[in-house]
């Protein structure tokens, strides 16, 4: 696959695309999400806010995104 | 004397839940009505494109509110089903509330929601590995909380009856034994919580503190339940503190009188 290639990844359980060589922190932004207002996983695995740049993302990732709520 | 929580002192033992309040302002209010220092929040996987919904779970809302609260944050892994979703949910919470205080749940019945101790104790060693001070949601069997201090948990939060039921402390036999072989742990009754007598039971027994949600989110006025409840499990635990005395079977004259008072 060369860069900038489209690939299938899911976001938050909705296909979506990004060019190869996307990484999680540019998927973040990219959504308008501030870094620190959410945390991640990419397929269901944590990846820590200062890991986000190093995690490249593949074809087929689904990636999670979660934010704070109310809690009993 | 305070409740110490891995170095924590707590002056107050209400933890207090934030989940189904009619608004965020009640909820603020509630939470200064009730002194708790300690309240609980979730985590939620966002919906895409910031279609999260609103009200009192609006994230904007409720989190900045609940940090200027001052109160020390309680995170939970509610919805968990097994020890490695648990786990993942903790370092996420991790770094999304800056704490490494975490209310372990991991239920294994959807009817109800009763604590799996097959997936909690091992996600507890886990956790305890990582550094997190945990606080596990268990029943209140005895050996499923002995392994929980095996693995390095420092207090235990059992049930006392199953979450949001309102039933109050069903098994208080249970409770009491867990008390009197456990009496250097922090014990924390959490769930099943749904009046201020129950709250004042649970103190009574001697446990160090009380964590409850829908029993003042539901009330009518959930700000006068914060204070009621505070106001009971101070009573509660001051009660257990002088000491209760023994129930007897029969009347025992409290007025020391001299026999009857004429003697005709």
């Amino acid at each position: 696959m060369t860069a900038m290639t489209p690939q299938p990844i899911t976001l938050n359980g909705q296909a979506q695309s990004c060019p190869s060589g996307t990484n999680l922190a540019e998927l973040i932004a990219q959504q308008g999400v501030a870094p620190d207002a959410v945390a991640t996983a990419v397929n269901g695995a944590f990846v820590a806010r200062d890991r986000r740049t190093q995690h490249v993302l593949q074809p087929g990732d689904s990636v999670t995104t979660f934010q704070p709520i109310v809690g009993g | 004397m305070a409740l110490n929580i891995g170095g924590v002192e707590l002056h107050s033992r209400f933890f207090l839940g934030t989940a189904g309040y009619p608004s965020p302002a009640v909820l603020q209010q509630a939470i200064a009505a009730s002194g708790s220092q300690v309240v609980t929040v979730g985590l939620k996987r966002q919906l895409a494109h910031g279609q999260n919904g609103g009200g009192a779970g609006a994230p904007g809302d409720f989190y900045s509110l609940i940090r200027a609260s001052g109160a020390h944050l309680l995170p939970n892994t509610a919805g968990c089903r097994t020890a490695r979703e648990a786990v993942t949910l903790a370092q996420m919470a991790r770094e999304l509330f800056g704490t490494h205080w975490i209310k372990l749940e991991v239920v294994g019945d959807d009817h109800t929601l009763q604590p799996d101790p097959f997936e909690l104790v091992p996600a507890a060693a886990e956790l305890v590995r990582e550094g997190f001070e945990v606080f596990p949601y268990c029943t209140d069997d005895l050996i499923t909380c002995q392994r929980l201090l095996d693995v390095g948990c420092n207090l235990l939060m059992p049930w006392g009856a199953p979450i949001g039921s309102g039933q109050g402390l069903i098994n208080p036999w249970a409770l009491r034994t867990l008390r009197e072989r456990l009496p250097d742990v922090p014990l924390v009754v959490d769930a099943g919580i749904g009046s201020p007598a129950h709250a004042v039971q649970a103190m009574e027994l001697g446990f160090d503190a009380v964590l409850l949600n829908s029993a003042v989110a539901q009330a009518h006025d959930p700000v006068a339940m914060a204070q009621a409840f505070k106001l009971a499990i101070e009573a509660g635990r001051l009660a257990w503190e002088a000491g209760v005395m023994a129930p007897q079977a029969m009347a025992v004259a409290s007025t020391p009188v001299t026999g009857r008072p004429f003697l005709l």
